[in-house]
């Protein structure tokens, strides 16, 4: 398992570089406020369907959730892209018996009311255009491991142009308060969640 | 054929063909007489977006206009209609790819309105559940 890099100057730097490239890729990066609880750390439950997306969810964190940003990543991405990790990134591995310690560490990780931890369940890329978000079981082992530490957030991020030329990112957030489910319960209050912000989206007619 | 509204914001796209189309103003049987023309001669090729508004790349539902049928109808040569879906997606790269779904609608010879919106409908269902399992 690949552990987040405590670099300071390469985690400023990072922190200097995503926040340009969003800047200049997007035209707009659109989200909505949610209440924070200052006294837990941030659980936050998203779609993947492109680098982007950890990128997108970097700047949301910093300027809006004010929390130390990490990322569960794929173990091939962690070592391809080695500087991930010094924005936070740790790595895991579905076919191997590291596994566990990587969800173990992010449970630990939420013991520190001063971190927010990034997860995609769907565990790799999909389409933007998917109706359902595939769930993989690791989650609810985190969530057992640090119940009570964390506040759950659940965020969907859609990628549109409409008439600008370049792309705005939506990402809608939720607070979803009670967090002691079973995977099936999680997963449909992520689905209904995800249904809500894809109908919103596609509303938008100019 | 674009919207009057946002053709007047870039005035250059008329040197690269673009025209405008009001759907509020009496001039809009103009603009669809003028498409029907252009395409009585087989080197043109015009793009018309039957959707008739800007919309979310998320949908489903295919909503088309009436123009199209009128232009259609109105063209006096020999034309093909071609229906396309584009997807935007990103996936393992920082760069956008864009994905076209295409479709043959037949010519102008054998065309039915009715039967036009179902053909885009169901390709662009079609399409979507292909684009949720494209390779990347």
């Amino acid at each position: 398992m690949i552990k987040p890099g405590n670099n300071f100057i390469i985690r400023q730097i990072l922190h200097f570089y995503v926040t340009w490239i969003v800047w200049r890729h997007f035209h707009e990066l659109k989200f909505d406020p949610v209440e924070i609880a200052p006294d837990k750390s941030i659980l936050l439950i998203a779609n993947h369907f492109s680098f982007w997306d950890s990128l997108i969810l970097y700047v949301v964190c910093r300027k809006l959730l004010k929390k130390k940003f990490y990322v569960m990543a794929r173990e091939d991405t962690t070592v391809k892209f080695q500087y991930v990790k010094y924005g936070g990134a740790f790595s895991i591995n579905k076919q191997s018996r590291d596994m566990l310690q990587s969800l173990d560490y992010a449970a630990e990780l939420l013991n520190d009311p001063q971190n927010l931890v990034l997860i995609f369940p769907q565990g790799k890329l999909y389409s933007n255009f998917v109706n359902t978000v595939q769930f993989e079981k690791g989650i609810t082992r985190i969530m057992e491991k640090a119940e009570g530490k964390f506040q759950l957030l659940f965020a969907t991020t859609f990628v549109q142009y409409l008439k600008h030329k370049k792309p705005t990112a939506t990402v809608y957030l939720k607070t979803e308060p009670s967090f002691s489910k079973s995977f099936e319960d999680l997963k449909n209050a992520y689905q209904m969640h995800y249904d809500n912000a894809k109908l919103q989206q596609t509303e938008i007619v100019i | 054929m674009m919207q009057e509204d946002h053709l007047q914001k870039r005035m250059f796209f008329r040197r690269v063909g673009g025209f405008s189309i009001n759907q509020k103003s009496k001039e809009v049987v103009k603009s669809l007489q003028y498409a029907a023309e252009l395409l009585d001669n087989p080197n043109n090729l015009v793009t018309v977006f039957p959707q008739g508004a800007l919309e979310s790349n998320h949908i489903d539902e295919i909503n088309i206009e009436r123009g199209i049928d009128y232009i259609v109808k109105k063209i006096k040569g020999d034309c093909q209609i071609i229906y396309y879906s584009a997807f935007i997606e990103y996936f393992e790269s920082l760069k956008p790819s864009v994905y076209f779904r295409f479709l043959n609608c037949g010519t102008n010879r054998d065309f039915d309105f009715e039967r036009l919106k179902t053909m885009i409908n169901d390709h662009h269902k079609k399409a979507l559940k292909e684009q949720v399992n494209a390779e990347h």
